[in-house]
């Protein structure tokens, strides 16, 4: 009977970055979309373009969405604002740690296979190494 | 206006002193104080603060039993240019007031508990340019982050 320990940290980080990237991909597209439903609209020039400009990804995790109206500001907290972006960053503020962990708190599945093998190594289920 | 709405408005508009918020903003055309919920009256001039709810999000326990709001205030005030003061250091004022204003307020709501109320972090600050009048507008502000319990203790 043995055990062998297999460093597979690096395939765990990989996996935590993916998740983390795909998380933060998702709180940017519910941003736009939380933004432009809230958007005051005149001629629908400030609510076509709001969106995604930069998404995350494993190798960079940011992501950047912008109203590139150059009114955007006034519109949000000017004399006649509505608050479009602020009120949807403070609900995107609210979710986040949803967004990048899950509503449980917990890794994802991709990150949880990972640590699985690394559990299990070679002598694990997969091989019928159960005692 | 719910009772939130009615202890915010009450914490403004009795900060009657001076440098205090419902000493510099004075009153309406109408002789109201220019303290809005949600927008200015059309009698209103700058100086004059707005204060409205952007997002409640409730606390819920088992079965969906709310026991807390967790609520998010934009109090903004907006000042214009005047002979003695300009527009932006007015409107900083205001801002600088409401931070102290907000941090652990006595703010009284009915059949609830305030657990919480502190200024979180700046609106963005603006300036618009009020054409009726030919000046700008400027303003700046606060989000406030207050929890409140659903009942009394």
């Amino acid at each position: 009977m043995g055990v062998v320990l297999v460093d597979r940290k690096d395939k765990i980080i990989a996996e935590l970055k993916l998740q983390l990237a795909m998380g933060l991909n998702a709180a940017a597209i519910e941003w736009v979309s939380g933004a432009k439903a809230k958007a005051n609209v005149d001629t629908g020039f400030m609510k076509e373009h709001i969106g995604i400009t930069k998404s995350a990804s494993s190798a960079d995790l940011s992501a950047e969405i912008r109203s590139l109206a150059p009114y955007s500001g006034p519109q949000d907290t000017g004399i006649h604002g509505n608050l479009f972006w602020t009120s949807t960053y403070l609900e995107i503020r609210e979710r986040f740690s949803q967004f990048l962990y899950g509503k449980a708190g917990s890794a994802g599945p991709g990150v949880i296979r990972a640590a699985q093998q690394d559990f299990h190594g070679p002598l694990g289920s997969s091989k019928g190494g159960k005692p | 206006m719910n009772t939130l709405d009615a202890g915010v408005y009450s914490l403004l508009a009795a900060d009657t002193a001076s440098g205090g918020v419902a000493n510099i903003v004075g009153t309406d055309g109408d002789g109201v104080k220019q303290i809005y919920q949600g927008k200015a009256s059309q009698k209103a001039s700058p100086p004059y603060v707005i204060f409205w709810q952007p997002n409640d999000f409730p606390q819920y326990a088992f079965g969906n039993t709310v026991q807390s709001d967790h609520v998010f205030y934009a109090v903004q005030g907006f000042a214009a240019d005047t002979p003695t003061a300009s527009g932006p250091s007015t409107a900083g004022s205001l801002a600088d007031r409401l931070r102290v204003l907000f941090l652990n307020p006595t703010l009284t709501v009915t059949g609830k508990t305030v657990l919480s109320c502190r200024p979180l972090q700046t609106l963005n600050p603006s300036e618009d340019w009020d054409d009726t009048n030919g000046r700008w507008v400027y303003s700046r502000g606060w989000i406030v982050e207050t929890w409140v319990a659903s009942s009394t203790p």
